[in-house]
């Protein structure tokens, strides 16, 4: 979500200045306005200004936004590393020292620690694959995740959950602004 | 020990939160313009029509454009194209136009608007171009024939691309869609064409998908070669060429051939590439088409124009091997020196006589 496509077609780039022009103007019209308020029109004015060159010729735009796409990955790979390291490196290891299921007094004779498990149930095992088949779950990987956790009981890993939608915010876009291979044509 | 286990992470988790709290709303205006861009794109995007929806099954010669279009396509970006009551695009007429133009993705004017379309260009010149994605030298040929009647007093110009134009004439495919080919009567040099096969469906025997470039690649690196591929398909062009030359004669036109390279061509590292792909990697020559296609030209006595020495990487799309802007703005000029050349001596002896 945070990442833009690369290559830009023109509606990005269009869309990209169209954002950053009205956006400039009225943060210009906000910072303004703390001093003189007749100076909000005109920030807003400078804004719709800028908006022009942009959306006639959106070429001109692919500097600031090669510009900020790099911005943007830089803090993504930043946020990416940091977000990881707080899953796996605190929580987990913090939630791990709350006990486990482990046999610490030796087993009666003809006792074993093997605990059999039946088939589980389509349904068991949410997976981007089943995405609209009859055993996917509808609502997207968050509600997948929940009930997953809920099912299983694994409570501690709905904790997880702000720290992977972070992830997904800052993840590769994955996003192409032109098909592969289009070659169809009947 | 469940819930235990929650206690404690559900805090631990708050704190590592709280703790990445300034770092993370730095990312604020990236989240802003991210989620701004989207959602303006969404609402001032202009959707593009799907290709099925653009081209139709047409019998012998396998598909063609629809007619009247008025949509946007979608390639490396999207582009408006308009066609006219019989499917081309171009603003001008078969009637109106001086120079006709017959080939394929690049006669048709593939990722490029209507007013970037090098048949668009020159208003002292009108151009109308009879072409289509996908389409090999003997459909081109079969409409040559089919609008013969209309050609007379015209200047004829045949595209033909290095990339897949010569040796697709040797397939009664392209992927799935059924095409019209060429074929040798039982080895004894006498080609005929073929076109009973072509039917709307879809061709069983397709090979498995490969990526398209690919494909292209070593195919070209054939025919860039002495090779037997490279034999068959020039000898299959000879034929198809004398057949348009015949045509247009009997019709009353002139015929020029403008030959198209591929970007792979236009570059040393293209170059080098080819070179490792070609199963003669010593004897592979990026101008070899060229060569060979002008020489059957000069015996035919047609007028030749290799674009290759007319065009760079500049004119071309950064992630497409078709023409940009800069590209159609130069095949304009390129066809306007043409017919300049070919057809207004004739004018002027006509109007001196």
């Amino acid at each position: 979500m945070l990442l833009l496509p690369m290559p830009p077609q023109r509606a990005w780039l269009r869309s990209f200045w169209a954002v950053c022009s009205l956006g400039t103007g009225v943060a210009c019209g906000g910072l303004l306005a703390l001093g003189h308020a007749a100076w909000v029109g005109g920030a807003v004015f400078l804004g719709s200004l800028l908006l022009l060159p942009g959306l006639l010729w959106p070429e001109w735009v692919q500097l600031p936004y090669r510009g900020w796409h790099r911005l943007a990955e830089f803090y993504a790979r930043g946020t990416r590393h940091l977000l990881s390291r707080l899953c796996y490196g605190v929580i987990c290891v913090v939630g791990r020292s709350s006990g486990a299921s482990l046999w610490l007094t030796p087993l009666p004779p003809q006792r074993s620690l093997w605990q059999p498990r039946g088939t589980q149930p389509l349904a068991a095992y949410p997976h981007p694959y089943l995405q609209g088949t009859a055993g996917a779950v509808a609502g997207g990987w968050v509600r997948a995740y929940g009930q997953w956790a809920w099912r299983t009981r694994q409570y501690w890993a709905l904790a997880l959950l702000p720290f992977f939608w972070l992830l997904w915010l800052v993840g590769d876009t994955q996003e192409r602004t032109f098909p592969a291979d289009i070659y169809t044509l009947f | 020990m469940r819930l235990g286990r929650l206690l404690v992470a559900a805090p631990t988790a708050a704190c590592a939160l709280l703790l990445a709290l300034p770092w993370l709303l730095l990312g604020l205006p990236f989240l802003v313009v991210g989620v701004g861009t989207r959602v303006v794109r969404r609402l001032l995007a202009p959707r593009p029509q799907p290709w099925p929806q653009l081209i139709e099954f047409t019998p012998t010669f396998g598909w063609k454009p629809r007619a009247h279009l008025r949509a946007y396509h979608l390639a490396d970006d999207l582009f408006w194209t308009t066609t006219d009551a019989e499917g081309w695009r171009g603003t001008a007429t078969l009637e109106e136009s001086r120079l006709v133009v017959f080939g394929d993705s690049f006669a048709w004017g593939y990722g490029i608007d209507d007013w970037d379309f090098f048949a668009n260009l020159n208003p002292q010149l009108p151009i109308k171009a009879i072409g289509a994605n996908g389409y090999n030298m003997v459909q081109e040929l079969l409409w040559m024939q089919r609008y013969a009647p209309r050609l007379r007093g015209k200047l004829v110009v045949w595209f033909i691309y290095h990339g897949n134009d010569l040796f697709e004439n040797l397939m009664p495919h392209m992927r799935h869609y059924r095409m019209p080919f060429v074929r040798e009567r039982n080895g004894c040099g006498q080609w005929e064409i073929v076109t009973w096969h072509v039917r709307p469906e879809p061709w069983p025997f397709a090979a498995p998908f490969r990526p398209v470039g690919q494909v292209y690649y070593e195919r070209l690196a054939e025919l860039c070669s002495p090779t037997y591929l490279a034999q068959r398909a020039y000898a299959a062009c000879a034929f198809l060429l004398r057949q348009g030359r015949d045509c247009c004669q009997a019709a009353g036109a002139r015929l020029a051939v403008v030959t198209i390279p591929d970007v792979i061509q236009l570059h040393p590292q293209g170059i080098a590439r080819l070179k490792r792909l070609s199963p003669e990697p010593e004897q592979c020559d990026p101008d070899y088409p060229d060569q060979r296609l002008r020489q059957i030209c000069d015996d035919l006595e047609i007028p030749f124009v290799a674009l290759k020495d007319h065009l760079t990487l500049a004119h071309h799309k950064k992630h497409d091997s078709h023409w940009n802007a800069r590209g159609h703005w130069q095949v304009s000029r390129i066809l306007t020196d043409l017919y300049d050349k070919l057809m207004q001596p004739a004018a002027a002896s006509r109007v001196a006589g």
